[in-house]
């Protein structure tokens, strides 16, 4: 390749990646407000809403691969439906931590709010815009982050969608160093991810540090930034923001002056809005219940079962062993950052680039070490296990539990000389297990969703395997099997659900009990 | 009467995106052993230049001098913060204890000494409690138990008794004026910073007025009325209206 040529295609691929995961987050940002606020303040809507995105959550990407070739890539001409199946995959890489954001910053708000509420009645929409988005920002701006690494993890896996012999590459960072990297092309690789590198450092520095640092709350120490363009995107939102809402302001109070003999009920709506959502899922689902009529499948279900459990066994010790490092490694940084809070820039931007790092480009810098015999290829899928998950461990402890902490407690701990192993036993483990267990729970989810590229990668025609539950999906996934491919992310998603529902959630009880024991 | 600590010419600015906003302007006074009380408007940086003279923060210019005994090895200080700052994890015993494990003492000796101080606050009964289940008040008097535990030298003050309702604070006011003056603790001399004038004469031995921001040194006024004092003393009334004279 020209150098020139070079340098266009990884323009026009860096432009494509950064404009897909723009629209994905826009896209995650719209459905998070209108899904959290619904579930926060509808009952009904929460009781089948929570559940069923809490099993979304787990299913991982390759997961959703049928309904994005199936349903929207081939349901529309040409390219423009790949370009959206993507940008739909990405999304599902981004919104689930933004949509539960959202949910509990309305549902935790202020009692006080909720008196004035009840006082002064405000319309739906004006509760909508004046009072539950607002008190979402905070949420969302720290969020971002998280989203924003989770859609570049994801990146290669969306940009290359293969279900069996259907399917298309995408031009993006993601694929063009997945495929410099198996055609051998060293240099234009190592250029490649110099780029994508750039790009994760610049969206950081340059838009999600200052906006998280401007609207993420009280904070302890500032992410590092650099804020002019940030301040210029966040000054045409605002505008957008209130053109928007004055107009739709305006509609409501004319249709309520019109038509004050049918009451705009919005119980009604959103009761609407979710039965049309789980139409669609229905819908969606029969889609593909299609294939598993098949009585060939059938047949195949209880070989395919014993295959996922054993799986299942393999890939949970893993995970266990990467959560219990990441949260110690997330402990050690959260009070380096009390500590030594001019440093605590390095680990951040650390973890941003490292979160952001797509699991594929992992396995295209290490397999040479592996071949080599450097590095015995389960180190690999731990790294990458690691980085897939443990970033919700950090992010979580990082950016709410340290950044948050009671500024009065450090300031005790000062004067008192409180340090070393007291203060994490007595202050600081305390101060972020609430943080630090939700990050974790989040990165429980996140590893079986990085499991799938930690345990199975091809590269330049060679396949990595290690057997467990991931590699199992990524097999059947890439072979075009639909029917295994439900028959694993089925049994995956009970699996988690069901440790979320018993072991996760009296893990929060626990943490819940004492910290309620002591606020009231 | 010796001086233990002497604030020289400390000046103090914050600098935001290219703005400096200077909160104080070339302090001097001494502290000597007394019940000495800053007295200012809100936000006139009382409690950054109670954080200087404890040493966790630093003046932009000037200096802090330990005179006395403290040439060589700085003060002890407790520190009464504004609100009662209780780690809410763990109980009233072990967040009197904290400092005193900080500096290393026993365990068992720690936990005999914070149950003297809990006592003399009149808190002895609950020690196993949390602080979420004591009043404002009591947490308050925690939060004097723990700066008193660690024998201080000195105790510096940030506004004790703003948090607290009227009566609690006429009680705490007055128990803490009798274990100053019955000198039962190890306390040399006590900082308190405040708002309230009446507060100031009541209590002090000397008040140092202090200006809107940048804080300045405005008045030094030795009130030398006996104790207890009546606040409806003519004295008290005269010497009401001429701090008032500073303030405003």
């Amino acid at each position: 390749m020209a150098i020139h040529e070079l340098a266009y295609t990884l323009a026009a691929a860096a432009a494509l990646s950064l404009a897909r995961m723009g629209a994905a987050y826009i896209l995650s940002l719209i459905a998070s407000l209108a899904l959290g606020i619904l579930m926060a303040t509808n009952r009904t809507a929460e009781k089948i809403l929570y559940p069923l995105i809490d099993v979304l959550q787990s299913i991982p990407i390759l997961g959703f691969f049928p309904i994005a070739v199936l349903l929207i890539a081939e349901s529309l001409p040409g390219n423009l439906g790949y370009e959206l199946a993507s940008i739909f995959l990405v999304a599902t890489s981004q919104v689930w931590n933004l949509i539960f954001g959202v949910y509990t910053s309305v549902k935790i708000l202020d009692p006080g709010i909720r008196e004035l509420m009840k006082i002064y009645k405000p319309t739906p929409i004006l509760k909508i815009t004046k009072i539950y988005i607002p008190a979402s920002i905070p949420s969302i701006a720290n969020n971002s982050i998280i989203s924003w690494a989770s859609g570049w993890f994801f990146l290669t896996s969306a940009e290359i969608i293969i279900l069996g012999s259907r399917g298309e590459r995408l031009l993006g960072l993601g694929s063009l160093i997945v495929e410099l990297s198996s055609r051998g092309k060293m240099i234009e690789m190592t250029l490649a991810l110099a780029v994508l590198v750039s790009a994760i450092l610049l969206s950081y520095i340059a838009v999600w540090n200052p906006i998280a640092n401007i609207k993420g709350g009280p904070q302890s120490y500032r992410l590092p930034s650099w804020d002019a363009l940030a301040i210029r995107i966040m000054d045409l939102a605002s505008k957008i923001y209130r053109t928007l809402t004055d107009a739709m302001l305006k509609i409501e109070s004319w249709a309520i002056r019109k038509a004050r003999h049918i009451p705009l009920r919005p119980r009604s709506l959103s009761i609407a809005a979710a039965s049309l959502a789980t139409v669609y899922l229905v819908y969606t689902a029969t889609a593909q219940g299609g294939v598993s009529v098949d009585p060939e499948v059938m047949s195949l279900l209880p070989q395919r079962a014993i295959e996922a459990l054993t799986g299942l066994g393999h890939s949970l010790w893993r995970i266990a062993i990467v959560l219990l490092l990441g949260n110690l490694v997330g402990l050690y940084l959260a009070y380096i950052s009390i500590y030594r809070p001019r440093g605590v820039w390095i680990p951040i931007i650390l973890s941003e680039i490292l979160a952001s790092f797509p699991a594929a480009i992992w396995w295209g810098i290490l397999a040479a070490l592996i071949a080599g015999g450097v590095l015995p290829q389960i180190a690999v899928a731990f790294i990458v296990i690691f980085q897939g998950a443990t970033w919700y461990v950090f992010f979580n402890i990082l950016l709410f539990g340290a950044r948050n902490i009671d500024q009065s407690l450090i300031e005790l701990s000062k004067i008192y000389r409180v340090r070393g192993s007291l203060f994490t036993r007595k202050i600081l483990a305390p101060a972020i297990l609430p943080s630090a267990l939700a990050g974790t729970v989040a990165a429980w989810g996140g590893a079986w969703n990085s499991i799938i590229v930690a345990e199975y990668m091809e590269i330049g025609g060679k396949i990595y395997g290690l057997y467990g539950i991931g590699y199992l999906i990524s097999r059947s996934t890439y072979s075009g099997d639909v029917a295994s491919l439900t028959i694993y992310v089925l049994i995956l998603s009970i699996f988690i659900v069901a440790l979320n529902r018993t072991f996760w959630a009296y893990m929060f009880s626990v943490v819940e009990k004492r910290y309620r024991s002591i606020s009231t | 009467m010796a001086t233990l600590i002497r604030i020289e010419k400390v000046t103090k600015y914050y600098e935001t995106d290219s703005k400096r906003v200077e909160v104080l302007k070339e302090l001097s006074f001494d502290i000597d052993e007394e019940l000495l009380v800053i007295l200012g408007p809100s936000g006139c940086g009382k409690t950054t230049l109670l954080k200087i003279i404890a040493g966790i923060d630093r003046p932009s210019s000037g200096k802090i001098i330990y005179l006395d005994r403290y040439s060589k090895s700085p003060p002890v200080f407790g520190f009464v913060f504004q609100t009662p700052t209780l780690i809410p994890w763990i109980s009233v015993l072990e967040n009197v204890i904290l400092p005193l494990e900080a500096r290393g003492v026993d365990p068992d000796e720690a936990r005999e000494i914070g149950r003297r101080y809990l006592s003399l606050v009149g808190l002895s009964s609950f020690e196993d409690f949390y602080p979420g289940e004591l009043s404002i008040g009591m947490m308050q008097r925690v939060n004097l138990a723990r700066a008193l535990a660690i024998s201080p030298d000195i105790l510096l003050m940030d506004e004790p008794f703003t948090a607290l309702d009227p009566l609690t604070a006429e009680n705490l006011r007055a128990e803490l004026l009798d274990l100053w003056i019955s000198g039962v603790t190890t306390i040399r001399s006590i900082v308190m910073v405040t708002n309230a004038v009446d507060e100031a004469i009541y209590m002090g031995d000397r008040i140092i007025v202090l200006s809107p921001r940048p804080a300045r040194v405005v008045a030094n006024i030795p009130i030398e009325l006996e104790r207890p004092r009546n606040r409806r003393s003519e004295e008290f009334q005269r010497l009401e209206d001429m701090v008032y004279e500073y303030i405003s």
